[in-house]
């Protein structure tokens, strides 16, 4: 049944959300770890070992926003579908919603 | 300006008497020359399980989604969800493969921590024998003493501080490879 499927589909897209959040508060943590300070030290291969750690750390925060905004957007996208009774969706739309 | 480290520290105050005989008979700064091995694994340890913990935030975002997609598949078909089902198993793959980043460079933070305090501990150990070992001839040219005898083993307990600091900072040049495969995203950027 149509209404039953969009209520799936919309219960679907909460989960989502709920991951989508759950990445962003991940990319919160990553974002925590940055250091302020040196405590690798002051010699140039410590800082290069900082420099690197940082790099790092803001990658890993880069990777938890790209997901949480991806999986956002696959929400987003889930609810239209469920608001046009996602099975009787028309090839060209469903298309554009999901690609 | 105080040590990071505790075991630096503590060296460093060993070494006083052999950086003070050493400036009056120009000698390289044994106690300068240690603060380029001062480091603070207990900073980097916090830094890389504050990593651990949002790599457990992101498996529990993987799990939120796949319960969702999941939840969507189940039977709902044609072709809206057949492309449903394609980004959701691509994104999967990206869920796991940002989890497995986060965890191996958390993991790679501890051992550079374990490493850095170990190399602190060494040099320290290091020194402080040397300095003991000077210890007598410094007193000597402190109170004014510039015969060979106690000239030249402060002259060389300093230099031998220096090549202690240069033997252990080289080992932290071997490190800085450790973090390459972790320095840019996993993920593709859409």
């Amino acid at each position: 049944m149509a209404s039953s499927t969009s209520e799936r589909l919309r219960a679907a897209a909460d989960a989502l959300d709920k991951a989508a959040a759950d990445a962003d508060q991940a990319a919160g943590r990553f974002a925590e770890a940055r250091l302020e300070s040196t405590p690798f030290g002051i010699s140039a291969p410590a800082r290069e070992l900082a420099a690197r750690w940082e790099a790092a750390l803001a990658a890993r925060d880069v990777d938890a926003r790209v997901l949480g905004d991806a999986t956002s957007d696959l929400a987003g996208r889930l609810r239209m579908a469920a608001g046009g009774h996602a099975e009787k969706i028309r090839p060209a739309v469903a298309t554009a919603l999901f690609t | 300006m105080p040590f990071l480290h505790p075991a630096l520290e503590k060296a460093a105050a060993t070494l006083e008497p052999l950086r003070k005989a050493g400036a009056r008979l120009g000698a390289p700064d044994p106690v300068a020359a240690l603060q380029q091995i001062d480091c603070s694994p207990p900073a980097i340890r916090e830094s890389a399980r504050t990593l651990s913990a949002g790599r457990d935030v992101l498996v529990t975002a993987r799990l939120a989604f796949e319960s969702g997609a999941h939840r969507a598949e189940r039977r709902w078909g044609g072709e809206p969800a057949a492309l449903f089902r394609t980004r959701a198993d691509e994104l999967d793959v990206h869920y796991r493969q940002a989890a497995e980043a986060a965890a191996r460079t958390a993991a790679v933070g501890l051992d550079l921590a374990d490493l850095l305090d170990r190399l602190a501990a060494e040099t320290a150990a290091q020194v402080t024998c040397v300095a003991g070992s000077a210890s007598a001839s410094a007193v000597a040219v402190l109170a004014g003493d510039r015969s060979t005898e106690a000239v030249q083993p402060v002259i060389e307990a300093c230099a031998a501080v220096v090549r202690a600091v240069e033997t252990g900072v080289s080992t932290i040049m071997e490190t800085i490879s450790f973090l390459e495969p972790f320095g840019t995203p996993v993920l593709p950027f859409d």
